[in-house]
């Protein structure tokens, strides 16, 4: 159990490799009953610095497969997955719970907020996962970032789709982690919510973070700074969006 | 989209059925809990309720075969008659083809020492003297173990009670001394019909081994009593269809015709014939109460699971509503829920009915032990429990189903922010700020967050922890009473013991002097003990009293007083018990009918009014004290039939036994050290069925403490994904859900101790009173019983999440996540 262990170490590479993300040939595998079905297929990919990269792609295609291995969440059948300096292939349970932990943090679909939890604790909960101190603080000040400061006592089930979204995205703020990760983080909102999402997502890739976002919208492609286009489990494009980085302001779907 | 296969139409019953079983598949650990709830329920109820039967079946089994008499004659004490008169006069009344069979018997008061070295064992004996080998038999004898006397034998052989041997650890067979120094042999034990529950010689219930019935052939208890060609009773069977009244006025009139005074009594007069059948019934009304109470927690238990369940489910049914589903078929699945945990738990139930049932019965035949046990299959009570058992998980299934199937479809598929609002209490606990970090928060947090949900569980673990402390605090209670009538009268001086006499003596006279002067005898304290009855005011019972009169001042043990008005000594001094049930207290004045000793030594019954002076510690209602000055009353001034010894120094309790017993005068000598013994022995059957059904109702409280545990972790799947998704490591996981399954308990543990205490105090209240009414049972809930209470109610079900953290560990994160439902 030397899982205390693997935090410091982690910490301490944080700054230099913090935000790094090496994927070598990766495969992904699923055995259903007899059938072996294949989400992710001789995958390379690489994240150098702090960016707003989209993940784009039909429902299917092997998205989330792939963001989950980059988020310690999962392991590729073969090839060889790093994030933030830490070789994630062959890493035990601890390993990887300290990566996620310290070093990547999650933005759902469906939010996956605490109900119990008010959004100040929600938040919180972020930095007390990730351990760092000053937890309240850290917390006040990411539901500020969102714009949610005033709506620190109230529950999710009073907040509208939109500001839970913010709630979460505050809540992967509040960890201090280089590298954020957003799955479909705008599919259950109406437009205009998900540009203001899509924005404080942009901002957070401007402050020095790497936000990896995942959908198979488009128009939201046209935001970042670099689209990967997966096909099937395979990489079909990796650039700049096709036509150049639009303003959020300009977006509609 | 409207599927091909349209689920609206009854021929699709199978895919429904199908579905249902899928579900099976899933929630089997769910549903084969809630069933085990269920079962423990209707198992207690039905084993508890055959056992009554069993009873009764048994009763009547046993005296046919011992051929309980029907009737018996019994000559004034003192009297007796030419064997062969009784029969003869017998024969010789009008009904006399009425009668089958009538047999002579010789019933004499004895002493017997039965000690083996290190352990005395003198008692008082009565010796039967019966024609053992006679057919058919009128009041036979049921030998349990040996052989049967021989006739004639140089040492007389006899058969011993068993119920005293086995108070007393005697073997089957063995030599005992009789009063008068006669050595007996017996050769077996066993008892006759009568025997089957006996009196002690004081008539109290506590008087397990004060009694030594000794069953011998006719002539040897003749030679051993010295009446040689002497009866004194006589025990008569009739035919069926006899008119036992007329034959019952017949025979007394013809026995008063032989110039001796003669009782004829009816065998529902016997008193093991009266206290073996109300017994049954009073017993069954604690079992009637007790089962209820668990089947009401399995219900509850059972209500609470099913209802989650189904709350569960009630997204799919608000789809197949808006699919346009009869709400008919949609029920259907959730109810197949209620369907499988009727079935098996009634199945279930039936096992564990048949294990409660065998118990029980292995109980009854070692307190009770009778000829033939009847113990047929009870399907009424079984068919009784069977309803129950299908009847409750489907009412309990039906109201959630009912709820959720009447919600508009709109409702019930709304998820995410759009899910229902909480209540405003929810919504305002929001604004507390409550401190510590948000995981050590969570716990409460999730408490607060679902008050009804909560509340659902703390009262179901609650009913089961109701039941347990209910059942163990009667045993609390019980051990507790017994604990203070052996400690009030063993108070001072343990070694006392108390030299019971054969007559009234004077004190003054010589007999009481050689005692007094006996080297193993140190002090003496003479009192009387008399029998009387404080009359009831209007409409109350007449309490049967033990009055015994001490010198207040002067004896080494009097009573401890607990309450009184003026000079305990002035008056009458009751248990409380009693005080209560006459609905008197010290200083007011009750009407006692007691005995008076008449110029020429006969008794007479006289009623005085006597001032109550005082209320003393011991439970046992039917103890009563006055002052030895007051004897006038009874025309007793002077005279003793009862002593407090002490054993001299260097003496102890055992030596004064042995040395008194041979004295002239003696009947019976008791220590009082040992009494406390046999109120154990009378208390331990009932406590041993309460530890039946104690057993039953851990097990029930631990289920259901478990299965809330497991449904509420199963309900935090989303967020303990959520969790591991920011890598909070599964220890600490576990300790949120510990955390919040200790909040739960608590509550369920309060709930449970409040509501157990009410029922406790209820049960003693109204069922002690009819089911043992001799006794002022105090409420008791000892440390203990709060310690097993809180174990179950906290422990288990904080614990019951560590046997789930295989679960936690090996969850598909991703795939837990992603899922709405
Ligand atoms: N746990 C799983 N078991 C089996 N197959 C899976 C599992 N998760 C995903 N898949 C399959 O892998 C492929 C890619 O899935 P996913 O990554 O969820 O796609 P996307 O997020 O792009 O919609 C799909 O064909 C899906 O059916
Ligand atoms: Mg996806």
């Amino acid at each position: 159990m030397d899982e205390r262990g693997a935090t410091v170490a982690v910490d301490a590479r944080v700054g230099h490799a913090g935000t790094r993300i090496d994927l070598d040939d990766v495969t992904r595998r699923y055995r259903v009953g007899d059938v072996d079905v294949t989400a992710i297929e001789g995958v390379n990919l690489h994240v150098d610095e702090a960016s707003f990269v989209v993940i784009l792609g039909p429902s299917g295609c092997g998205k989330t497969t792939l963001l989950n291995m980059i988020g310690a969440l999962d392991a590729p059948t073969s090839g060889s997955v790093v994030v933030g300096g830490v070789d994630l292939t062959h890493a035990t349970q601890a390993a990887r719970a300290a990566v996620r932990r310290t070093t990547v943090s999650f933005i759902f679909q469906t939010f996956n907020l605490f109900p119990g939890l008010t959004a100040y604790e929600n938040v919180k909960f972020g930095a007390d996962a990730a351990r760092r101190p000053g937890a309240g603080e850290r917390a006040a000040q990411a539901l500020a970032r969102v714009g949610l400061g005033e709506r620190l006592r109230h529950f999710p089930h009073q907040l509208s789709g939109g500001e839970q979204q913010r709630v979460a995205i505050a809540r992967a703020l509040a960890t201090g982690n280089p590298i954020l990760l957003a799955d479909e983080p705008t599919g259950e909102l109406d437009f205009r919510t998900g540009v203001q999402i899509l924005e404080v997502l942009e901002e957070q890739a401007r402050a020095g973070m790497t936000v990896l976002v995942v959908t198979h919208n488009r128009e939201i492609a046209r935001v970042a700074d670099r689209v990967i286009e997966l096909s099937s489990g395979r990489i079909v494009a990796d650039g700049p969006p096709p036509g150049g980085r639009a303003r959020i302001a300009d977006l509609q779907w | 989209m409207v599927t091909r296969e349209d689920p609206g139409r009854p021929g699709s019953r199978g895919m429904w059925l199908r579905w249902s079983l899928r579900d099976l598949r899933q929630r089997w650990a769910a549903v084969v809990a809630i069933a085990l709830v269920m079962a423990i329920g209707i198992g207690v109820y039905a084993g508890l309720g055959s056992t009554a039967t069993w009873r009764t079946l048994s009763n009547d089994a046993s005296f046919a075969e011992l051929g309980m008499h029907d009737l018996r004659a019994t000559l004034s004490p003192g009297t007796f008659a030419e064997e062969g008169s009784l029969a003869a006069a017998a024969a010789g009344i009008a009904g006399a083809e009425q009668i089958t069979t009538a047999r002579e018997r010789l019933i004499v008061d004895s002493q017997i020492d039965a000690s083996s070295p290190g352990r005395p064992v003198l008692t008082a004996a009565r010796l039967v003297g019966m024609d053992m080998g006679a057919r058919p038999v009128v009041d036979g004898l049921w030998l349990r173990e040996g052989a049967m006397p021989v006739v004639g034998a140089p040492v007389p052989q006899a058969v011993l009670e068993g119920a005293f041997a086995e108070h007393w650890g005697l073997p089957a067979r063995g030599r005992v001394t009789l009063a008068g120094g006669r050595v007996i042999d017996y050769t077996g034990v066993g008892a006759i019909s009568e025997d089957l529950f006996y009196e002690g010689p004081e008539g109290s219930v506590f008087s397990t081994g004060e009694l030594a019935p000794v069953y011998l052939p006719l002539a040897a208890a003749q030679a051993i009593a010295g009446r040689p060609g002497q009866v004194n009773d006589l025990v008569v069977r009739v035919g069926a269809g006899a008119d036992r009244d007329a034959v019952q006025a017949e025979l007394t009139e013809a026995l008063a015709g032989l110039g001796v005074g003669a009782t004829v009594s009816t065998r529902e007069e016997a008193y093991a014939v009266r206290v073996l059948y109300e017994d049954i019934d009073n017993d069954q009304l604690f079992w009637n109460a007790l089962a209820g109470l668990i089947l009401a927690a399995a219900a509850l238990a059972a209500f609470n699971l099913i209802s989650r369940i189904v709350e569960s489910q009630r997204r799919e049914i608000g789809i197949g509503m808006a699919l346009g589903v009869p709400r008919r078929t949609l029920a259907l699945r959730p109810m197949l829920i209620g369907l499988q945990v009727a079935l098996l738990g009634t199945l279930a139930g039936i096992v564990v009915g048949v294990l409660v049932g065998r118990a029980m019965l292995d109980l009854l035949e070692s307190f009770l032990p009778l000829p033939v046990y009847r113990t047929p299959f009870q399907l009424g009570a079984y068919g009784r429990a069977a309803v129950l058992g299908l009847a409750i998980p489907l009412v309990a299934s039906a109201i959630p189903v009912w709820r959720a199937v009447r919600a508009e479809p709109i409702t019930a598929i709304r998820t995410g922010h759009l899910v229902a609002r909480a209540s405003r209490l929810t919504d305002w606990t929001g604004r507390l700020r409550l401190p510590g970090s948000s995981l050590t928060l969570m716990p409460l947090r999730n408490v607060l967050r679902t008050p009804r949900r909560t509340i659902l569980t703390a009262v179901s673990v609650g009913a089961a922890i109701t039941a347990l402390v209910a059942v163990m605090g009667m045993l609390d209670s019980f051990g507790r009473t017994i604990d203070r009538a052996g400690a009030e009268l063993a108070k001072g001086d343990a070694d006392r013991v108390l030299v019971q006499l054969d007559t009234f003596r004077p004190i003054d006279s010589p007999a009481i002097a050689a005692i007094r002067d006996a080297p193993a005898v140190g002090e003496i304290d003479p009192g009387l003990r008399l029998p009387a009855t404080a009359l009831a005011g209007d409409g109350g019972e007449d309490l049967d009293l033990l009055l015994g009169l001490i010198d207040f001042e002067g004896a080494a043990w009097t009573p401890t007083i607990v309450d009184s008005a003026g000079a305990p000594g002035a008056g009458i001094v009751l248990a409380a018990k009693a005080a209560t049930d006459l609905g008197v207290r010290p200083g007011d004045t009750i009407t006692v009918r007691h005995p008076v000793r008449r110029d020429d030594g006969t008794f007479a019954l006289a009623d005085s009014r006597i001032a109550v002076s005082g209320v003393h510690a011991n439970p046992l209602r039917a103890f009563a004290y006055m002052d030895l000055a007051q004897a006038g009353l009874f025309g007793l001034a002077g005279a003793t039939n009862i002593l407090d010894a002490y054993p001299a120094a260097g003496a102890g309790p055992a030596d004064l036994q042995r040395e008194v017993f041979t004295r002239e005068g003696v009947t019976m000598s008791q220590a009082v050290g040992r009494i406390s013994e046999g109120f154990d022995a009378a208390l331990e059957q009932f406590t041993g069925f309460l530890v039946i059904a104690a057993v039953a109702v851990l097990a029930l409280a631990l289920l259901i403490a478990f299965n809330a545990s497991r449904i509420s972790v199963e309900e935090r799947r989303r967020e303990h994904a959520t969790m591991r998704a920011f890598g909070i490591p599964v220890r600490t996981i576990m300790g949120v859900a510990v955390r919040e399954g200790v909040l739960v308990g608590l509550l369920a543990t309060a709930v449970g101790v409040g509501a157990g205490v009410v029922f406790l105090d209820w049960m003693l209240d109204s069922l002690a009173r009819t089911t043992v009414p001799d006794v002022g049972i105090a409420r008791h809930v000892a440390p203990t019983t709060l310690g097993i209470a809180a174990a179950v109610g906290v422990v288990a079900v904080a614990a019951a999440p560590l046997f789930l953290v295989r679960r936690i560990r090996r969850m598909d994160i991703p795939d837990t996540l992603r899922v709405m439902e």
